[in-house]
């Protein structure tokens, strides 16, 4: 019963690592948006999810099971070197 | 069959949303069902059982955030990527390391050659090492001078009411205009020839 309801209070969150990471937390139904208008130099996402997800990055994506997903996005007229580092249960390493 | 709907109405409301011009990269591993879109034909497809994908979407013509075309070049105007992906079995670890170089002045920077030098846990060799300092002192680095050299032309060619002429001049040495000329990394030598076909329009120094 405890488990459950620290599931229940955690579905939805967001946290923010101390490396500046945003965790999104979706337990049930939920829906996390990006906005990519103005993007920074680069940005980094990675989405993983057992059940089933919708996602339009990079393109229209509907998935049942488990799926696993790395989107990196660098605007076209910036420079940018980048090494990702990254693991099914791990956290994405990115230099 | 309602439970189709409820899958597909989401996927199809996804559909509208736009994509900014920015060079993407993406790896993605699947367990299970997916219906998704090829980002490169637009064409539907279903996948059942295990899969793995890599894509990069590579924008010309276009800045980031805006469907103006700032650019004259085309596909000329593609950003210059160097990218390499290694990816492991999800039975074997799933582990994802991938490296991006991307933009002119990244895929010229001694460190992404530093970069791309590592083995697959992202360590560098001694010998790596070694045979990328050599062969980096072989690169030719821009030329300041020549840089130096352009900064009259570009002058000139900014006050000039007659730009035809400098598009012109470029054409006539086989650049696509004048503009695509002061963009170049050139040798001075082909800079200060530049400057004499055009030194009816330089203005003199006082």
């Amino acid at each position: 019963m405890l488990t459950l309801t620290l599931l229940a209070l955690a579905a939805g969150c967001s946290t923010t690592g101390k490396d500046g990471t945003r965790h999104y937390i979706v337990i049930g139904f939920g829906l996390v948006s990006v906005n990519t208008t103005n993007l920074a130099s680069a940005e980094v996402y990675k989405m993983q999810v057992l059940g089933i997800s919708a996602s339009d990055m990079p393109g229209v994506r509907l998935n049942m099971g488990y799926a696993s997903s790395l989107v990196v996005l660098v605007p076209a007229n910036n420079s940018a070197i980048l090494e990702i580092s990254d693991g099914p249960f791990s956290p994405l390493k990115l230099k | 069959m309602k439970t189709a709907y409820l899958l597909v109405i989401p996927a199809l409301l996804l559909g509208g949303c736009e994509t900014k011009h920015a060079v993407i990269a993406h790896t993605g591993t699947l367990l299970g069902i997916d219906l998704s879109e090829n980002p490169s034909t637009g064409l539907y497809h279903v996948k059942l059982g295990y899969g793995r994908s890599e894509f990069v979407f590579l924008p010309s013509n276009r800045a980031d955030g805006t469907n103006d075309l700032p650019f004259g070049g085309g596909a000329k105007d593609v950003a210059p990527v160097i990218m390499e992906l290694l990816m492991q079995n999800i039975f074997n670890g799933g582990k994802v390391y991938q490296r991006l170089a991307i933009g002119e002045a990244a895929v010229n920077q001694p460190g992404a050659s530093l970069m791309f030098a590592k083995d697959a846990d992202g360590t560098l060799s001694i010998q790596a090492a070694a045979a990328l300092g050599a062969s980096l002192q072989t690169i030719p680095a821009p030329d300041a001078k020549a840089t130096a050299a352009k900064l009259p032309l570009a002058a000139a060619y900014l006050q000039s009411d007659n730009k035809a002429a400098f598009d012109s001049a470029a054409k006539s040495k086989g650049y696509a205009s004048f503009a695509t000329f002061l963009s170049q990394t050139l040798p001075l030598a082909e800079v200060q020839a530049m400057g004499e076909t055009l030194n009816q329009f330089i203005p003199s120094k006082p």
